[in-house]
């Protein structure tokens, strides 16, 4: 039976005929509670166990610092995240998604001063026609240091899947992670991935984030500044390929003093892709010294691909800074021109671009069989397109 | 005035009342006691027995009852929006739509009522004629009751009238074929409001080829307590034609809210440019639902220079429909929230023809516990190939009471158009003050020429006495907000 889940919600309303204030998303997938997450080798310090279900995570976050007080609902503010113990990008009905599901949530824990020098991959690999619905939780103890990666891909090219990941992220005072996430999915999936974080006092969160495959994806992510003088730096890099449909949801929220923030947005569009894009630094009262800064560069390559985006900065507080910045861009007829008469065609000019917008977050993945697995799917984009007439590679 | 007791809005009794009283407006917030048998008022609601009213005061044709009932019908139909700063202060069950002096429109000041001319004396409306406008019209509560244009103007076939004289005479034809065709009445709940009880304003056509060197100006009074005023400008400007427009607005503040709905609507021909300015500083009773619509032909432009600085509550968003290639609009616009008042304004920028460009710089400023919302779209279709669009909004907060949001949209439908978006958020810089300081300056007014440079884009946009009035209204915000 086909539901409704109403996701990635705008904290800030605007207009209603925009349809921007929250993406509708519907499925008939019975999402099943099994994550396809291959077994993983932890190094030391860290440890896995699993929450069984909501009520569970609830008494976790509250013996860990609790959720934020009740958001004050004024001016259509805070709509759709007030319900959640951990508030995520998607907001309270993906809760009710994964929740319906029963999927436990793995707690992976890494121990105070605990710095592991290898990143810790874990590799979902989703067999034909998967419903899944998988959560973590990661708990980084104080002045610890983590690489963990996410690699998304399905077992072969043809497979259907619908695959739901939410990965919630509390870092403790001085702790840093560098959160990887690679989607390589059959362009025929549906892909969900939400997220949330937790900075207390001097934590560092960085997210590296590229999501090439999967037809429809909706992405949404809260990072929320608790302490002072914490950091964020986010990159997400797509690409939306023909009939594709992509729709995110980012926050970032300084509550403590003097946090920092940079979210970067790298999108591709082809063809008649649409895409819908959410981005949000939000300044409450007190976080004094705080600076956030955001930018979206999009690259058009499709007469027919819809672009909607609202990017957004909300202030309470005076001693802060807020800055976001959107281009959106073509191949000019000049740079096409140059490229034509140096012997590169159309359809190779616009790959060279479309690679040199994935090389600028691809190049952060710290684990190079990944990023040269993200150089071979883009290029297996434009070899399966109806004007390439060069042989695929892969 | 005494206080009602059973006011929709209390400002005084939620604690707000009295720290609004002691922002002194005196320029601005001084009261004509409007005495019973120098007016007429319809009873206070809406109901269709006051609309056929209003239509059977005004002499309307039959088209135009029709429309307004059609348009109440609408009204009870469509929600309050869900999205924007709190109304819940509006109860239109308390709300007076029409107040009409008695006495009839005046092309000489001599002959306007005594009190209502001192009311415009006291705003320099008459002197400001005098010495830099093409024409004057002058609205006090629900009518006109000015109107004059310099002889030279007129001689270039520009016409510059009262809307319901136009609607009687050569021009009919031409305000029925356009009046609510570019805001329709089901464009949303106070467009469907103002089509029921619209009253006033102005009709402006340019013929082609015209050039109206100096501006022309309309003034909003809303005098009467718990009133509502729902004035409706219609300005056409033929091919080739050039106009600036000057709307200016204000009220005495009172202790129970007044509603202001009023509709814009601008039609700039081909290779036509028209400048519409406003300076609105309603009092901070007010709710300011009002609607502002402009459409270009092809190689039209259409300017919007706003300076927003009244209000309890406003939502105002000009809208430029660039429908003709090669097509231009452009909002420069201020905003400043100061105390007890939550200001959500912005522009839509909607591009159609092909080639066309479209240019929104604004500034908000609040303090004292202001709410400032930048709130925007830019929609560029699928058939507007070409197309440029650029958006700069920068916000600065005065203290950490105050909030300020920008909530900026874009929807773009061709891999064709080049859009650059930026916006930024931020404090009066310690180091700029102090440098000032250092220079014997105070650091009041180090803060308050910060401000004032801060709105330089729009002051400076302005003719000189509307930019020197927009500057006097900043430094009475900084001094007393």
């Amino acid at each position: 039976m086909e539901r409704e889940y109403k996701v990635n919600p705008l904290p800030v309303l605007t207009w209603n005929r925009l349809d921007l204030n929250v993406a509708k998303m519907k499925t008939d997938a019975a999402f099943s509670a099994e994550d396809f997450c291959r077994e993983v080798t932890l190094p030391e310090g860290m440890s896995v166990r699993t929450l069984p279900d909501a009520a569970a995570l609830e008494e976790w976050v509250a013996a860990h610092g609790g959720k934020p007080a009740q958001e004050e609902v004024i001016a259509c503010k805070y709509p759709m995240v007030a319900g959640q113990s951990f508030p995520t990008g998607m907001g309270e009905e993906a809760d009710r998604l994964f929740d319906e599901a029963d999927a436990p949530v793995k707690l992976y824990e890494l121990k105070e001063g605990c710095r592991p020098e290898a990143p810790v991959r874990l590799d979902y690999l989703y067999p034909d026609a998967a419903a899944s619905a998988g959560r973590i939780l990661i708990h980084l103890g104080k002045y610890s240091e983590l690489t963990l990666i996410q690699y998304f891909k399905a077992e072969k090219e043809a497979a259907n899947i619908v695959a739901g990941t939410s990965t919630c992220v509390y870092l403790e005072e001085g702790a840093k992670l560098h959160l990887v996430k690679l989607q390589m999915l059959p362009k025929q999936s549906v892909f969900l991935d939400d997220s949330g974080a937790r900075l207390e006092r001097d934590a560092q969160l960085e997210v590296t984030q590229l999501e090439l495959g999967a037809g429809t994806v909706y992405l949404g992510a809260l990072y929320d500044h608790w302490g002072d003088r914490s950091s964020l730096n986010s990159r997400l890099g797509y690409i939306c390929a023909k009939d594709g449909f992509i729709d995110h949801n980012h926050v970032d929220t300084y509550r403590g003093k003097k946090n920092e923030g940079v979210m970067r947005f790298h999108g591709v569009l082809l063809e008649n892709a649409h895409k819908v894009s959410r981005e949000t630094l939000d300044f409450r009262r007190g976080c004094t010294g705080s600076e956030g800064d955001e930018e979206e560069n999009m690259l058009v390559l499709g007469e027919d691909a819809i672009d909607r985006a609202n990017p957004m900065i909300l202030g309470e507080e005076e001693d802060m800074n807020g800055r976001h910045a959107v281009t959106i861009g073509k191949l000019s007829p000049d740079m096409l021109f140059y490229m034509q008469s140096r012997g590169i065609n159309a359809l190779t000019a616009q790959q060279l671009m479309v690679r040199a917008s994935v090389n600028r977050v691809s190049q952060h993945i710290p684990d190079r069989e990944l990023q040269e697995a993200a150089d071979r799917y883009v290029d297996r984009i434009f070899c399966e397109r109806e004007d390439c007439d060069a042989p695929c590679a892969d | 005035m005494e206080k009602r007791k059973d006011s929709p809005i209390d400002l005084a009794e939620d604690g707000r009342g009295e720290l609004l009283a002691d922002v002194e407006r005196g320029l601005y917030d001084f009261r004509e006691e409007e005495k019973d048998e120098d007016f007429f008022r319809v009873d206070e609601g809406l109901t269709e027995d006051i609309v056929r009213q209003i239509s059977k005061e005004k002499n309307d044709p039959e088209w135009m009852l029709e429309l307004r009932l059609a348009s109440l019908k609408i009204y009870r139909e469509l929600e309050v929006p869900d999205w924007g700063p709190p109304i819940d202060g509006l109860d239109m069950d308390r709300i007076v739509t029409y107040v009409r002096p008695k006495g009839k429109m005046s092309a000489s000041w001599d002959e306007v009522p005594e009190d209502i001319r001192n009311a415009f004396e006291k705003l320099g409306i008459p002197q400001a004629e005098r010495e830099a406008l093409a024409g004057v019209g002058a609205q006090y509560d629900s009518e006109l009751v000015y109107h004059n244009l310099r002889k030279d103007v007129e001689a270039q076939g520009v016409v510059y009238t009262d809307l319901e004289s136009a609607l009687h005479g050569e021009y009919a034809e031409m305000i029925r074929s356009h009046f609510m065709k570019l805001v329709p009445p089901t464009d949303h709940k106070f467009a469907a409001l103002h089509g029921a009880v619209w009253s006033g304003g102005s009709f402006v056509y340019a013929p082609p080829g015209a050039k109206v060197e100096i501006p022309l100006q309309s003034y909003f009074r809303l005098n009467a307590p718990g009133a509502g005023q729902f004035e409706h400008t219609l300005i056409i400007i033929d091919e080739g034609a050039d106009v600036h427009f000057i709307e200016g607005c204000s009220a005495p503040k009172y202790n129970i809210a007044n509603l202001h709905a009023g509709c814009v609507e601008l039609f700039v021909g081909k290779n036509a440019h028209l400048r519409y300015s406003t300076i609105e500083n309603w009092s901070k009773n007010m709710y300011n639902l009002n609607t502002k619509r402009a459409i270009c032909e092809e190689g039209g432009t259409i300017e919007w220079i706003s300076g927003s600085f009244g209000s309890h509550v406003s939502y105002l968003y000009p809208t430029s429909v660039l429908k003709g290639d090669h097509s231009h609009g452009e909002f420069t616009g201020v905003t400043f929230a100061g105390q007890g008042q939550n200001l959500d304004t912005g522009a839509k920028m909607i591009h159609i023809g092909k080639n066309t460009s479209s240019f929104i710089d604004t500034k908000s400023i609040c303090k004292s516990g202001g709410i400032s919302t930048y709130r925007s779209s830019v929609e560029i279709r699928h058939s507007a190939e070409g197309a440029k669009a650029s958006v700069n909004c920068g916000s600065l907060m005065l203290d950490s009471e105050s909030r300020s949001d920008t909530v900026p949209a874009m929807d773009i439908r061709t891999d064709k158009a080049d859009v650059g978006h930026e916006a930024k958020i931020g404090r009066i810089s310690d180091d700029a003050v102090f440098y000032m300081m250092s220079r014997g300056v105070s650091e009041a007014e180090a803060r308050a020429m910060i401000v004032s440079g801060f709105a330089n884009p729009v002051s400076k946009e302005l003719p000189l006495e509307y930019a020197a009035e927009m500057n006097n209204l900043i430094k009475l915000e900084m001094e007393t907000g």
